[in-house]
């Protein structure tokens, strides 16, 4: 189940679950009328099809031996409106299908993007950027190819198949016989080899998936694979994975071409027995030349589709399997089970109390055990402990990121998995480890919660997050373009930019987890006091291994092992003597030996 | 017309399997050609003269010459397939190995995102150019034009009535000019489409932490709209072309009909040629649709090949000298002589640097965020190089050696912790596969990350993952800790190393590296003075200009600066040694 293309590989043969084709249905329910429509005139345009060898049978037997041109002419005449009207019934079920067709692909990427964007974290944690990217591109795209040319054509081919053997029995049954005769053996190497390249272009698609995870992965650690000197394993390890997606293709190549050529090799014997019989039977009177060549037309037109469906058959399957990968990413549960009922957090004054809060990323793997906290509107709470004590978890549950598996969280004294977490997120402002800017201007990202600021508003913020200096240097000031493929920054930079973000959202809580790690201390003494005066009037959390950022705090959580070991003021704890003073004492433990 | 030869270039590079494909493509199309004149022998000489032998022979032609020529098409469908996957396989090796030689400028240009869409998407559209190449376009030319002689041949006034419709597939070729341009505008809404996508992943908690969800649907809702616009348009315009294509097959048909009518009431032409007349209409119909679809795909392909080959064209900035030597068992001796560097769109970082870090010890770095202390070290491994200046290694100019061998002298932990989807343990074993088990576990241990791998489910064999969520920032800087030592290379580089860690798990990972760094160069960027305390030499960078070196004591010293840093960071320091409580507690 990894990045790139469809993979089928965890379906089982016999076609996708049921709950699938349905769920794909009700998208088509409500074009069902232009979709019946298209296929009337999908009959329409197969029974034209018949007109042309007709017209030449009549025109061979009956007018030729008169040599009289005037009916002919008549002919040639009903031959020119019937192709007008195939190629204006034809246009009309392009028109109908793929309007259908198109608004259907448009619901279907728009609900997955909107799924996306309410996606509970748990989800990030556990699939790869790629393996998302796949299914909203390549999935979709998976299902639009079904939606295409070759299926209708295909579904053309069918029912002109049944058409044409009525016309063809009322003609002369003896030669449908020879047309007959092969179709049993056609249909039997049409069906094996479907289902033979259904089998091998999952393989082809399984290491297409591998080549674009490994290249995926090549990228993003390319600076590490440099520094490690390891690129030609890279090189090495790509080019198995080219080789083997080489491999795999010829796989289906020998099925493929196979197939289609035997089934043609098929026809040819219908041919010939035709020539055959239906000369002899000319020479005996019991046939007319003109059958004969419309039987000939017929012979071509009749076997054609079964090799078309072939490839449609593969495209409808891989259709099959992306939607159903589409439907497994739709059933992934959103945003911490935010119900319609629930309702908006509409005032909040700033009050937290954590009540004997228990969670686990993963089941069986507690990361906080009986967490209790209070925090009155407006206090400052420092959480500090080692790495992977739990601290980046107490506040992802703050912002109801996820939901407690016991305990409960009260806002301002009501429980906060009453309340949308949109709403609630409304009030709170965070400054992640994960530094993250988008593709726009600095001004743009510092705007991200509050796009109304002005330009004002914007330089006030980032001059409270000490940033205007270094942003004002860059080539085109608060204009300029960062992100990912922006003017680069330096990690202490972006810090900067991402704390004048939520200083502007004017939160009623703040969250700064880590977010001067990459700052250094002078600069971080600046924020320190541009800091003092936005975080009045606010209730801060704070984590931070600087015990100077931490010192200023009403009340310090020690962390450890996913509980609150100790709890004070920065006098308090240190005078316990416990874990705190141990931390704190290694803060300086240089200290002694250099002074 | 250079991106498609040159795309052509890879299909020639098999010779031999070119030539046997042209081969069999002249032989296969030649029999198929045969099958209506043989129809037309049978119904003339044999039906109509009433020659049994005649009708007989030409039957068992037909089944002969019919079954064989299909069976031979089989070989060449094969032979194109592999001519096409061949080239494929070459000019994916040849982007990747391309992309591998480049700058790390070139990659700070350029999204993630919109190199794998060139990697699959475009390589995509040039694999169907290549085997539509071999099984449709070229024999499909080659049928219409061995079509249409022999159409001339068996009875030119017909043919040349045919060829009266030639302005209509002059009509249609306009007429599907525009889908190149269509084409085009798909594919670049559907990379923007990527972009938003890949940002609402990579950004997925920023943008819920701001609620900023409905904004974000509303602007992938405008390339999702405009995809489905233009597509809409490509379709109706590809379906009238096939209808167009289709109604000029029936013109003909009807001139066929009528004009050889015509011609057999006056006795000018037999029936059997009518009959292979429209035999020949038949074989004309494909090659006559494939056309128009022919130049869409081969827009399509030239618009791929040269987004791929402006990667691969990308001029390289760090290259290996043809001359380079390898650097065998560096002492690690480094200096910077004057040396200057900016990246593209900043102005200079740093300017005019001369430092000199003797073998085997410890250089500190400070400065303020964005004074330039991590491009001083990214330039060690050339991930660029200077703009002026040099910088040597025992006295050999980085340039002077190879890249693989100055790579692997070096041992470096960089800001971002980039963790690949595999194991804690190939993490670990990144820069030296070969390591034991007892090895990985030795550096685990120095980098402080052995306990909390056991107590990770599968211990060291547990699967990382793309962003190590699983892990807290500071235990994904240990891994990366932990890689860099498991290499034992001469050259240590610790860029921000511990800046997410808790001090007291630093001090123990100073205290186990400490050893390791003996008799090894190292490089260490830290805000943290405790960390570089240590160290034999320190700079103060500033605006890229180095303005004050020296030891801890001297530069308390002779440096207001570095006297500010270290009061500001050991401000509390004296309630610590007043503080009544340390001797209960020591």
């Amino acid at each position: 189940m990894r990045g790139g293309y469809v993979d089928i590989s965890n379906l089982s043969e016999r076609g996708v679950a049921t709950g699938t084709a349905r769920r794909l249905l009700g998208y088509l329910r409500e074009h069902r009328l232009s979709l019946i429509g298209a296929l009337l005139a999908l009959i329409v345009v197969a029974s034209l099809n018949l007109v042309a060898p007709w017209i030449t049978k009549i025109v061979i037997d009956d007018y030729l031996p008169n040599e009289d041109f005037g009916p002919v002419l008549w002919a040639l005449l009903v031959l020119l409106a019937t192709y007008l009207l195939r190629a204006a019934t034809t246009m009309l079920t392009i028109i109908l299908v793929q309007r259908s067709g198109q608004i259907v692909i448009f619901s279907l990427a728009q609900d997955l993007y909107r799924h996306l964007l309410r996606l509970s974290m748990r989800y990030f944690e556990r699939e790869t950027t790629g393996e998302t990217l796949s299914r909203l591109t390549a999935d979709v795209n998976a299902v639009q190819r079904a939606t295409m040319g070759p299926t209708l054509g295909a579904l053309v081919g069918l029912l002109t198949m049944f058409v044409y053997a009525a016309a063809m029995f009322v003609m002369d049954w003896r030669l449908t016989l020879l047309i007959l005769v092969v179709v049993p053996a056609m249909v039997l190497i049409s069906v094996y080899s479907a289902r033979e390249l259904r089998k091998r272009y999952r393989r082809v698609q399984e290491t297409l998936a591998d080549l674009n995870t490994t290249l995926d992965e090549n990228l993003k650690g390319i600076r590490v694979s440099r520094s490690f000197a390891r690129e030609s394993d890279e090189l090495e390890r790509f080019a198995r994975d080219n080789t083997s997606n080489l491999k795999a293709n010829m796989d289906t190549a020998t099925v493929e071409s196979v197939s289609t050529p035997s089934i043609q090799a098929l026809s040819s014997i219908s041919v010939g027995l035709i020539v055959l019989y239906g000369g002899w039977q000319i020479m005996e009177g019991t046939l007319t030349a003109g059958t004969l060549i419309a039987f000939l037309a017929f012979v071509a037109l009749f076997h054609r589709p079964l090799t078309e469906i072939i490839q449609v058959n593969y495209v409808m399957q891989s259709a099959l399997a992306a939607a159903d990968r589409i439907f497994q990413f739709m059933n992934e549960p959103s945003d911490e089970t935010d119900r319609p009922e629930m309702e908006t957090l509409e005032s909040f004054n700033g009050a937290v109390e954590f009540r004997s809060v228990d969670f686990a990323y993963i089941p069986g793997e507690p990361v906080l055990t009986g967490v209790n906290l209070t925090a009155e509107p407006g206090s400052v709470i420092a959480l500090v402990g080692p790495t992977g004590a739990g601290k980046t978890t107490i506040v992802n549950l703050l912002g109801r990121f996820y939901d407690p598996d016991g305990g409960g969280i009260l806002l301002d004294g009501r429980d906060a998995r009453n309340f949308r977490s949109s709403s609630i997120r409304n009030h709170m402002a965070f400054v992640l480890q994960e530094t993250f800017l988008f593709f726009d201007t600095v001004a743009g990202n510092i705007r991200y919660g509050w796009p109304e600021a002005s330009n004002e508003q914007v330089r006030r913020a980032a001059a409270q997050a000490n940033a205007v200096e270094f942003i004002e240097d860059l080539p085109e000031g608060f204009d300029s373009i960062v992100g990912n493929e922006g003017v680069q920054l330096s990690r202490g930079q972006i810090q900067r930019i991402s704390l004048a973000r939520a200083l502007l959202a004017d939160p009623v809580l703040l969250v700064l987890d880590e977010a001067t790690s990459d700052v250094d201390t002078e600069t971080e003494a600046l924020i320190q006091e541009g800091m003092d005066a936005a975080m009045a009037g606010r209730t801060v959390f704070v984590i931070a291994h600087r015990l100077s950022t931490i010192r200023r705090a009403d009340q310090i959580l020690v962390v450890d092992d996913g509980r609150i070991q100790e709890r004070g003021t920065h006098d308090e704890l240190l005078h316990q003597g416990g874990l705190y003073r141990r931390l704190y004492e290694s803060q300086f433990a240089g200290l002694e030996s250099s002074n | 017309m250079k991106t498609l030869l040159r795309l052509i270039s890879y299909l020639g590079r098999q010779k031999l399997l070119i030539l046997a494909l042209l081969v069999s493509l002249v032989v296969t199309v030649g029999m198929q050609s045969l099958l209506p004149l043989l129809t037309k022998v049978a119904i003339d000489d044999g039906v109509l003269a009433g020659n049994r032998g005649v009708l007989l022979t030409m039957a068992i032609l037909l089944i002969v010459v019919g079954v064989g020529g299909h069976m031979l098409a089989a070989g060449r469908q094969y032979l194109a397939r592999w001519s096409a996957q061949r080239a494929l396989f070459d000019i994916r090796e040849d982007f990747n190995v391309h992309l591998h030689s480049k700058s790390m400028s070139f990659f700070d240009s350029q999204q993630t995102g919109e190199l794998m869409s060139r990697a699959v998407n475009d390589v995509n559209s040039i694999q169907f150019f290549f085997q539509m190449s071999g099984n449709m376009i070229v024999p499909s030319t080659f049928q219409l034009v061995l079509t249409l002689g022999l159409m001339f041949v068996l009875n030119w006034h017909v043919t040349l009535m045919i060829a009266g419709v030639t302005p209509f597939v002059y009509f249609l070729q306009r007429w599907s000019a525009p889908l190149r341009t269509m084409f085009r505008g798909v594919q670049a809404k559907m990379g923007e489409m990527n972009i938003e996508i890949e940002e609402s992943i990579d950004g997925a908690k920023v943008i819920r932490a701001y609620g900023r969800e409905s904004l974000r649907e509303e602007r992938f809702q405008r390339a999702n709209w405009g995809i489905r616009s233009l597509r809409i348009q490509l379709v109706r315009r590809i379906g009238a072309y096939f209808q167009g294509i289709e109604l000029t097959h029936g013109l003909s048909t009807i001139v066929v009909i009528g004009f050889g009518s015509y011609k057999v009431i006056h006795g000018e032409m037999t029936i059997g040629d009518l009959v292979a007349f429209q035999a020949y209409l038949l074989l004309l119909a494909m090659p006559l649709g494939f056309l128009g679809f022919a130049t869409a795909i081969t827009a399509q392909a030239i618009a791929s090949g040269e987004r791929i080959f402006a990667v691969i064209d990308v001029p390289l900035e760090v290259e290996e000298t043809p001359d380079a030597i390898a650097l065998n068992r560096a002492r690690g001796e480094l200096r910077y002589e004057n040396v200057s560097f900016g990246y593209d769109g900043t102005g200079p970082i740093v300017h005019d640097l001369n430092i000199s870090v003797p073998a085997g010890t410890i250089l500190a770095i400070i400065g303020r965020s964005g004074s330039g202390k991590s491009t001083i070290a990214n330039l060690i491994p050339r991930f660029y190089d200077p703009s002026a200046g040099r910088i040597t290694i025992d006295g050999h100019d980085l340039r002077d050696l190879t890249l693989d061998s100055l790579r692997s002298s070096i041992g470096m932990v960089m800001q971002e912790t980039v963790l690949f989807n595999t194991s804690a343990r190939n993490n670990i074993s990144f820069g030296r596969p070969e390591a034991t088990e007892a090895e990985v576990v030795a550096a685990a241990k120095a980098a402080a990350a052995h306990e909390f791998v056991l107590a990770l489910p599968h211990g060291y064999d547990t699967v990382l993952g793309e962003r190590g969520m699983r892990l807290s920032g500071g235990q994904r800087q240990r891994i990366a800790i932990a890689r860099a030592l498991l290499v034992d290379p001469p050259l240590l580089i610790f860029d921000e190393a511990t800046s997410s860690v808790d001090p007291r798990t630093t001090v123990e990972i100073q205290r186990a590296i400490e050893n390791l760094m003996a008799g090894r160069t190292t490089i260490v960027i830290a805000h943290r003075l405790s960390t570089v305390m240590g160290a034999d030499s320190i700079i103060l960078l500033e605006d890229g200009k180095v303005v004050a070196r020296g030891r801890h004591h001297e530069l308390l010293d002779i440096s207001n600066a570095y006297r500010r840093i270290y009061e500001l960071q050991f401000a509390g320091s004296e309630e610590l040694s007043s503080s009544p409580a340390r001797d209960d507690s020591a």
